[in-house]
C-alpha cells in the first residue's frame, strides 16, 4: 500500500469494518453477479486481494471456490482466516505466489489504496500469479485525484484513497498483458458512499 | 534470527549496509506429512528453522544446528529442497540493518529429542498439517520461502 498509515489504520478498524460490512453483498446484487461469473469460470484457487475481514471472498468460497486471502492488515487477516481457506499478509504489488498458481483473483476496492503511479506494478503481479485463461475481477470509486481523511469508520485514524477512470483501469489492464472483457459503472446503491463503481473483468491469455 | 558473532563483528564494521549470506532452512515433516515451524520472539510470527551459517561451518551442520537450538530437535537432513534468494529474500531489520539471504532448504525428519523453543529466540514450536499452516501469521520471507518449496497457500 502506497500510504504506510493504512496498515495501522486497518488494524485499528478490523473489527468494526468487519461488523459493518460482513453482510454487504446482500445489498449489492450486482457485484453478486460479477463474483459468481467468476467463480463458475475460473479454478482453484481464487486470491481475494485486499480480503479485509474476508466477506467477499467467503462469498466466492460458497460457490465451491477455494479461496486465500491476501491483505496488508495483519488484524484483517486473521479475521479473514475465519472465513476463508487461508489467509496472508502481503502487499500487493509483491505477492507472495508462484507465477500461473492461481485461477482467480478478485480485488474489490483493493486498488484504491495505491498511488496512481502504482497501479501497473499491481496488476504486473496479477497477470504474473494468474494462470493463463485466469481471470480477474477489480473494482474501484471513479473520479479524479486522491481522498485524504482523517478518520475512517468514525475512528480518528487516517485514511487514503485514489480515485480512478474507468479507461485508465482498462488501459493499465492493457499494458500489463491482460485481456479486458467487460468493463462498467454503475451509480452507487442506497446503503453505499456516493460515488461512481467502476468493474474491471479481465483475463490472462 | 539471532544474531551470530561473526555477523556482529562485520556489523561493527559496515553499519547497517547490506550484507549477502549463506543461510539454511529446514522443513521437518513427519509421518503424516506435517510440517514442524518455530514461533520467532522478536516478530511473534511462524517462521521455518533456519539461520545463518557460521564461518567454516557446512550447511549441513547448520541445517542440524538450527534444527537443535531453535527446535530442540535432532534431524535428519533429506534432499536440498531448493537454493533461493533474490528480492524477497532480503531484509530490512527494525535497526536498519539489510541482509540479503541466500538459503540452503533441506527437507528432512526428526530422529530425536522433543520439539520445545530455547525460550530466547523461539516460543513456540508445532506441528502444521499441510491444509492448516499459518500464512496469516507469517513474514513476507517466509511465505516466499514457502512458495519456492511448493508449500505455499496456492499449492494444495
Amino acid at each position: 500500500m502506497a500510504w504506510d498509515f493504512l496498515t495501522s489504520s486497518y488494524d485499528a478498524v478490523a473489527t468494526k469494518y468487519e461488523a459493518r460490512f460482513e453482510d454487504e453483498l446482500d445489498d449489492k446484487p450486482r457485484d453478486r453477479e460479477l463474483l459468481e461469473a467468476l467463480a463458475r469460470s475460473v479454478e482453484d484457487p481464487v486470491a481475494d486481494i485486499g480480503c479485509g475481514p474476508g466477506q467477499i471472498g467467503a462469498f466466492v468460497r460458497q460457490q465451491g471456490r477455494r479461496v486465500i486471502g491476501i491483505d496488508l492488515s495483519p488484524e484483517m487477516a486473521k479475521l479473514a482466516k475465519l472465513r476463508l481457506d487461508a489467509a496472508l499478509v502481503a502487499d500487493m504489488r509483491a505477492l507472495p505466489l508462484r507465477r500461473d498458481s492461481v485461477g482467480g483473483l478478485v480485488a474489490f476496492y483493493a486498488v484504491i489504496h495505491l498511488r496512481r503511479a502504482e497501479l501497473g506494478a499491481a496488476l504486473d503481479e496479477f497477470h504474473r500469479v494468474l494462470r493463463p485463461g485466469g481471470r480477474v475481477v477489480l473494482s474501484a470509486h471513479e473520479g479524479t485525484g486522491v481522498v485524504e481523511l482523517d478518520e475512517f469508520l468514525q475512528e480518528p485514524v487516517p485514511f487514503a484513497a485514489t480515485l480512478f477512470g474507468l479507461d485508465e483501469l482498462v488501459g493499465a489492464s492493457h499494458r500489463a498483458g491482460l485481456e479486458v472483457i467487460a468493463a462498467e459503472r454503475r451509480e452507487p446503491y442506497p446503503i453505499e458512499s456516493k460515488t461512481l463503481r467502476l468493474y474491471v473483468e479481465a483475463r490472462k491469455p | 534470527m539471532a544474531i551470530a558473532p561473526y555477523i556482529r563483528r562485520l556489523r561493527e564494521l559496515v553499519g547497517t549496509e547490506l550484507l549477502v549470506l549463506p543461510s539454511v532452512a529446514v522443513l521437518p515433516r513427519d509421518g503424516a506429512g506435517r510440517v514442524l515451524l518455530v514461533r520467532i520472539i522478536d516478530t511473534g510470527q511462524w517462521a521455518v528453522i533456519g539461520g545463518a551459517i557460521d564461518p567454516d561451518e557446512s550447511p549441513d551442520d547448520a541445517a542440524r544446528r538450527e534444527a537443535e537450538e531453535e527446535a530442540g530437535v535432532t534431524v535428519e537432513l533429506g534432499p536440498i529442497l531448493g537454493v533461493l534468494g533474490g528480492p524477497e529474500f532480503r531484509m530490512t531489520y527494525p535497526n536498519g540493518d539489510e541482509t540479503s539471504y541466500v538459503s540452503t532448504v533441506f527437507a528432512a525428519t526428526v530422529t530425536g529429542g522433543s520439539p520445545r523453543p530455547d525460550g530466547d529466540e523461539t516460543s513456540e514450536v508445532a506441528w502444521f498439517d499441510l491444509d492448516r499452516l499459518p500464512y496469516e501469521e507469517m513474514s513476507a520471507f517466509t511465505l516466499a520461502l514457502l512458495c519456492a518449496v511448493g508449500l505455499g497457500p496456492a499449492a494444495t
